[in-house]
């Protein structure tokens, strides 16, 4: 019988992780499968998320471990008046500063394992870096290109000059 | 192909009869490419990392936005709509990005917001008096369960027939409307506001409107704001009919009236004024005394915890005697405590004099704060050497009766006052515990006036027998003074009042130096000194 207060992740590419059930409770869908498992020495699969990836998800975990209420996030059914003006600290800027690819799979894995904070964190992250763009400014950001089809662009010119008409 | 084959080919052409229609087949190809350019290019979008995401994220990081925004007239999201399809896509399928609709001139955009909003509950403000507002009721008509507030910035008198065409919808989920009629010299006198077509409607702001009689039928009524707006009905039965409301928690009348319209000459109530038990919070702004008075005389509000009333003065010449408050904002023959009872339970007194703005004498006790504020309209600032001297005078008159535990002067200005005023403020607040003075000078006054009150008390105690702190915040020494001449009263005052066994606890002092030698000075000679005198003493130098 191992250490009943760990437990061992298995990342999609095979990468074990061995850590504290307290860390891996911040994941809602994880702290409920340890509910529904019980006693177990059982590693638990994580089938969408690469070592990589997961070594990041655990390292915000294990650096959030102590924070209050921290599967109670704010209200994401979209009410306005919902917090959004959580200030990201720096540890947290720190944490994201990775490439592109890395940090939206983050993101996603977050989303995936319901680690609420690491979510709002992360969109808050994206959020500060589009803030105060241009369109062409935000495209060169995330290498997208204009892909607006000739009536796309005509809906969107005839709906900026509605929305300006003053 | 070679150029002289490109122009034979164009000859070709050109000697074609259905030139014009190889002209538009090959515009239509061209949409067609770019069509299928634009589908190709979404396929190498959706490779991209931030593309990953799943919709509901992409909203999530564009809420942040909107939120960030909002001051903006909620449209930084229009600029993420033109990133790329997938954005455009989602923002225009999420209700939450167009329930804050702003509307300039152009009702298809109405139109458009509406849309894309669904039945989420939608806010919508109105911008610009060009709107063709006739269409209102009906572009509305489809969505009047869903507005949840209206607020129109600019109408004139030509909306009101739209207005009341508006309201005359059923719009079971609008809580607030708020109207400001911008029409120069001209009310808009017939707005209806029907309580049984609009069931929750919570909040009403008008501006320049004459004050709907129907308003008393709006049930659950919490907020009443009233700018430049006449009472047909006048003020009593207007308060008589609020009586009943049992949710209205907040009114607030304002005006810019230096002298009181016609509509607004109600005599002033001689019977007993009406009781507003709900009443929370109450907000009362005039350049007219007269009207003031006759709200101030008409009205009760005893549970109010914030209450304020504003003053328009033009300088000096308009305050009449050795007062600025009383009779500007409290005007006679009723004493102010009738007015406002809980002016006689203020704990505590802080007066503000913030630069060009306006004079401030805030009140309070645990449960209530009182803002009174007077505003010098005419560019001139009121007389500032006499401005303290009136201001305590007034701070004497109002709470001389309150249990007054802390008095408090903010000011950015060398503001003085005699030291007689000093002496009667200190014997007047038996029960004052802290005094705090910001920005003004050494206070050679206020000792000389504290010296004054101790030796000469009329009482077995001596004045201000409770008082334990006095901070001197931002004290400015001119290089001309000396400090024995500005120390010597501040020893005197706290030493007699020592030896008769009110010794002060603390005095802070936060002092502007002229160099780094006075710092010494005071660090080594006159603080030592007053350890005699003082439990602490705590200094600061900048």
């Amino acid at each position: 019988m191992g250490d009943s207060n760990r437990l061992t992740l298995v990342a999609s590419d095979g990468g074990k992780f061995v850590v504290d059930k307290e860390v891996v409770q911040m994941s809602v869908l994880l702290k409920n499968m340890i509910e529904d498992l019980g006693e177990t020495d059982e590693s638990i699969p994580i089938p969408n998320v690469t070592s990589p990836v997961l070594t990041k998800v655990i390292e915000f975990c294990e650096n959030h471990r102590t924070d209050a209420a921290r599967t109670d996030g704010p209200n994401v059914d979209g009410d306005d008046a919902r917090m959004r003006t959580a200030v990201v600290s720096d540890w947290d800027r720190q944490f994201f500063d990775v490439d592109q690819d890395l940090m939206f799979e983050i993101i996603v894995a977050a989303n995936y394992l319901d680690i609420k904070s690491l979510v709002d964190v992360g969109c808050k992250v994206v959020a500060d870096m589009i803030k105060g763009k241009s369109p062409q400014e935000i495209r060169d950001l995330f290498d997208i290109v204009n892909d607006f089809s000739p009536e796309e662009e005509a809906a969107l010119r005839k709906e900026n000059e509605w929305a300006n008409d003053r | 192909m070679d150029s002289t084959m490109d122009v034979g080919g164009l000859l070709r052409y050109a000697e074609h009869p259905s030139l014009e229609d190889r002209r538009d087949a090959l515009l239509s190809r061209r949409v067609s490419l770019l069509a299928e350019l634009a589908e190709v290019y979404q396929g190498l979008n959706a490779i991209v990392p931030i593309h990953q995401l799943p919709a509901e994220l992409v909203v999530e990081i564009m809420a942040y936005l909107v939120v960030d925004g909002y001051k903006e007239v909620a449209r930084p999201w229009r600029s993420l709509m033109e990133v790329c399809h997938r954005w455009r896509v989602i923002i225009c399928s999420t209700s939450l990005f167009w329930r804050r609709v702003s509307v300039g001139c152009n009702s298809r955009w109405l139109t458009l917001c509406l849309e894309r909003c669904g039945n989420a509950p939608v806010h919508i403000s109105f911008y610009e008096p060009a709107f063709p507002h006739h269409l209102l009721p009906l572009i509305l008509a489809n969505h009047a369960s869903t507005v949840r507030s209206l607020a129109f910035f600019k109408v004139d008198w030509q909306w009101e027939t739209s207005l009341n065409a508006l309201f005359s919808l059923h719009m079971p989920a609008l809580e607030g409307v708020a109207v400001n009629n911008t029409s120069v010299d001209r009310l808009c006198t017939g707005l209806r506001l029907s309580g049984s077509h609009l069931p929750r409607l919570t909040s009403v702001s008008l501006s320049d409107f004459v004050v709907p009689e129907d308003l008393a039928l709006c049930k659950k009524l919490k907020q009443i704001e009233l700018r430049n707006a006449p009472l047909p009905m006048g003020l009593r039965k207007f308060f008589s009919t609020m009586q009943s409301k049992t949710c209205l928690q907040e009114i607030s009348f304002s005006d810019s009236f230096k002298e009181v319209p016609a509509m607004m000459q109600f005599p002033v109530p001689t019977s007993p004024p009406l009781e507003l038990p709900h009443i929370r919070k109450f907000h009362l702004q005039s350049g007219a005394r007269p009207v003031i008075q006759q709200i101030l005389y008409a009205l009760r509000a005893p549970n109010a915890t914030d209450i304020s009333i504003t003053g328009i003065v033009r300088g000096q010449q308009d305050v009449p005697g050795n007062h600025l408050f009383v009779p500007r904002l409290l005007p006679g023959p009723r004493h102010p405590h009738d007015l406002i009872p809980s002016l006689a339970t203020a704990t505590s007194v802080v007066l503000k004099f913030e630069g060009h703005g306006p004079v401030v004498l805030e009140a309070s006790n645990s449960k209530q704060r009182i803002h009174l504020a007077v505003i010098d309209d005419s560019n001139w600032l009121l007389d500032y050497r006499s401005l303290l001297h009136i201001c305590l005078c007034d701070v004497i008159s109002l709470f001389s009766t309150a249990p007054v535990a802390s008095i408090a002067v903010y000011s950015e200005y060398e503001y003085t006052a005699r030291s007689d005023v000093w002496r009667l403020l200190f014997a007047s607040f038996p029960q004052l515990e802290t005094l705090t003075l910001t920005g003004l000078s050494a206070y050679a006054d206020m000792w000389d006036g504290l010296m004054e009150a101790s030796t000469t008390s009329t009482t077995p105690e001596m004045s201000c027998h409770g008082l334990k702190t006095i901070e001197l915040d931002n004290v400015r020494f001119r290089s001309t003074d000396n400090y024995d001449c500005v120390f010597r009263p501040i020893f005197g005052a706290l030493r007699y009042r020592a030896l008769k066994g009110c010794r002060l606890d603390t005095l802070r002092m936060r002092i502007k130096l002229e160099g780094p030698e006075d710092d010494l000075a005071l660090r080594r000679t006159y603080f030592p000194a007053l350890a005699v005198s003082v439990t602490n003493v705590v200094y600061y130098s900048y």
